[in-house]
C-alpha cells in the first residue's frame, strides 16, 4: 500500500485528472476559442503587426516564429498561478500530510497548462502562419510539434519552481505568472535576438526556458544543421531537467519550512 | 475606500509592475530595427495597456466581488446612487494605470537612453484625461456585464487581446487587415492611441477637438448602457431575492 501510494507516477495521473476536471469547468470549447485562443491570438498578432509596421518581412517572420512559439510557455506560466490554487482551496494540508511527495500532486494538476499550451501554440502557428504567408519547410512540419512539445515542458520545470514560493505567497502569483511571460519574451529571444542585450543578461536568459528550444525552432525554419537543432533541442531539455530538479527541492523545503512553522494551511 | 482595498490588495496593482514590462520589449524591437525614432510607440502601448489592465481586469471585477463578498445589498440599500459609487471605485483602479505613462518613460529614457520630446502637453493631458474617463466608462460597462454572466472570468480573458488589437495600443489600426480597419472606430482605445501618438510628433496634430470629442461620446455610450444594464441587473436582483447569491 505504502508503496503504492508514493508511486508518483500514479500520483501525477490522479493529479491530472483533477486538473482537467478543473479546467473543462472553467473552459468549454467554445469558450475556450473565442475567449482564450482568441485573446492568444490577438496578442502575438499585435507584436507581428510591429514588424509589418516597421516594413520588413523577416522582422514580421522574427517575431511571428517568436510569438507562436511563446504562446504556448505563455501558457504554461498560468502553472504559477495554479500551484497557489490547492493552497486557496484548503487541500494543501492533506496533501503534505499523505505519505507521497507534495510534488507529483501539484504537478498533476497543473499539467494540463501544457497541454493547453502546446495546443495553443500549434493553433497560433497554423492560424497566424497562413495569415501572414509564414512558409514551412516540410522538416519544420516534423520538428515544429516535437520542439514546441520540449519548450511547454522546460518551462513547466521553471513554473514549478517558481509556483513552490508561489503557493507561499499566493498574492503575487498573477504578478509571477505575467511577468514571467513578459520576462521569457523579453530575453528568451522571441522579440529581438539574445544577443541584443548586454552579456549578463545574455547569460541569463541562456538559463531560461524558451531560449534554446525557440533557437531550435528558428534553425529550422532557416534550414539549420540538424545537429545544431539537436544540440539546441538538448540544451532546452537540459534547463528544463535543472528547473525541475530545483522545483522538487524548493516543494520539498517549503513544505517543510509549513510544517516546522505551522503556516501550511495559512494561504497569504 | 477603493484606495483603502487597493491598497490592502496588492494583487490589484500587479498590472501597474507587469504591463510596463511590455515596454521593454516594444523599444528593444524597435532600437534593434533602427527605429528608436518611434519609441512613442511602445509608451502608448505601455501607458493604455496599463490603464486598460487596470481597469478591465481589476475594476470591471468589482461588482462580482462585491457579490461574493456578500457586501452587495449593503452597498445597494446605501443612499448613495450606486451608479456613481461603481463609477467612482473603478475611476480610482483605472487612474493607477496612469503610472503606466511614468513607467514606460522611464524605461525609454533610463533603459535604452533615448529621448522622446513631448511637443503638445496639453493635449497629453487632455487624452489622459480623456482616456481615462472612456476606459473607466467602458470598466463599469464590463463590470455589469460580467456580474450577470456565470462565466465572468472567460469574458474577462476574451476582451483585452482583441481590445488592445483593434485599439492599435502598439501599431496604428491602418496596419490591421482590411477587413479589421472599420471595427477600430468604437474602440476607444485607437482614439487615445493616435492622440498619444501625436503628442510626440512636432507638426500640429489635426482634428483634435473631433478626436477627444469620440473619445468622450464613446466613454457616454459605455456608460449610458452601462447604467441601463445595472438598474436592470439590480431590479431582478432585487426582485429574485439574489442580491447576495453569487
Amino acid at each position: 500500500m505504502s508503496t503504492q501510494a508514493s508511486d508518483p507516477i500514479r500520483i501525477f495521473g490522479q493529479g491530472l485528472v483533477v486538473g482537467w476536471s478543473d479546467f473543462k469547468l472553467f473552459w468549454t470549447w467554445q469558450s475556450w476559442i473565442l475567449s482564450w485562443l482568441l485573446r492568444t491570438l490577438c496578442q502575438a498578432m499585435i507584436w507581428v503587426l510591429l514588424g509589418r509596421m516597421l516594413g520588413s518581412e523577416q522582422a514580421t517572420n522574427y517575431l511571428l516564429v517568436g510569438n507562436a512559439v511563446l504562446a504556448g510557455p505563455s501558457s504554461v506560466c498560468w502553472a504559477i498561478a495554479a500551484a497557489a490554487w490547492d493552497r486557496w482551496d484548503g487541500t494543501y494540508p492533506l496533501l503534505v500530510i499523505a505519505p507521497s511527495q507534495l510534488l507529483p500532486a501539484i504537478a498533476g494538476r497543473s499539467f494540463v497548462w501544457v497541454i493547453n499550451g502546446i495546443v495553443t501554440s500549434w493553433v497560433v502557428f497554423l492560424v497566424l502562419g497562413l495569415g501572414f504567408d509564414l512558409h514551412f519547410p516540410p522538416r519544420t512540419l516534423v520538428l515544429l510539434p516535437l520542439l514546441t512539445i520540449l519548450t511547454c515542458g522546460s518551462t513547466f520545470g521553471y513554473s514549478l519552481f517558481v509556483g513552490s514560493f508561489v503557493a507561499r505567497v499566493r498574492r503575487l502569483r498573477i504578478l509571477f505568472n505575467f511577468g514571467s511571460t513578459n520576462v521569457l519574451m523579453a530575453l528568451s529571444g522571441v522579440s529581438v535576438p539574445i544577443t541584443f542585450w548586454p552579456r549578463s543578461v545574455q547569460a541569463i536568459a541562456q538559463m531560461l526556458p524558451v531560449t534554446h528550444g525557440l533557437y531550435a525552432v528558428r534553425k529550422s525554419f532557416a534550414g539549420g544543421a540538424i545537429a545544431d537543432i539537436v544540440q539546441a533541442a538538448l540544451r532546452e531539455l537540459g534547463v528544463g531537467i535543472g528547473w525541475l530538479l530545483l522545483a522538487i527541492l524548493a516543494s520539498r523545503l517549503l513544505a517543510n519550512v509549513g510544517r516546522r512553522d505551522g503556516s501550511i494551511d495559512d494561504a497569504s | 475606500m477603493q484606495l483603502q482595498t487597493t491598497r490592502a490588495n496588492v494583487e490589484d496593482v500587479t498590472w501597474v509592475v507587469t504591463e510596463p514590462l511590455l515596454a521593454v520589449v516594444a523599444v528593444a524591437v524597435l532600437v534593434h530595427a533602427g527605429r528608436a525614432d518611434l519609441a512613442s510607440h511602445a509608451l502608448s502601448a505601455s501607458c493604455l495597456m496599463t490603464i486598460g489592465q487596470m481597469g478591465f481586469w481589476v475594476g470591471s471585477d468589482v461588482l462580482s466581488t462585491e457579490r461574493t463578498r456578500e457586501t452587495l445589498e449593503l452597498t445597494v440599500i446605501s443612499p448613495a446612487p450606486f451608479s456613481l459609487l461603481l463609477f467612482a471605485r473603478i475611476l480610482v483602479i483605472s487612474a493607477l494605470g496612469l503610472f503606466g505613462f511614468a513607467e514606460g518613460w522611464l524605461i525609454i529614457r533610463g533603459l535604452f537612453g533615448l529621448t522622446i520630446t513631448l511637443h503638445h502637453p496639453i493635449l497629453l493631458v487632455l487624452t489622459l484625461l480623456g482616456t481615462l474617463l472612456a476606459a473607466t466608462c467602458t470598466s463599469v460597462l464590463m463590470a455589469a456585464l460580467f456580474s450577470a454572466a456565470r462565466t465572468a472570468r472567460t469574458l474577462q480573458f476574451a476582451m483585452y487581446g482583441p481590445l488592445y488589437l483593434l485599439g492599435g495600443v502598439l501599431v496604428p489600426v491602418s496596419y490591421l487587415p482590411t477587413w479589421l480597419e472599420p471595427l477600430a472606430p468604437f474602440v476607444f482605445l485607437s482614439w487615445s492611441a493616435e492622440l498619444m501618438r501625436d503628442v510626440f510628433r512636432a507638426e500640429a496634430p489635426r482634428d483634435v477637438y473631433f478626436r477627444l470629442a469620440m473619445l468622450v461620446a464613446l466613454a457616454v455610450c459605455a456608460a449610458t448602457i452601462a447604467g441601463l444594464i445595472t438598474t436592470r441587473i439590480l431590479n431582478r436582483l432585487r426582485r429574485d431575492g439574489t442580491l447576495s447569491v453569487s
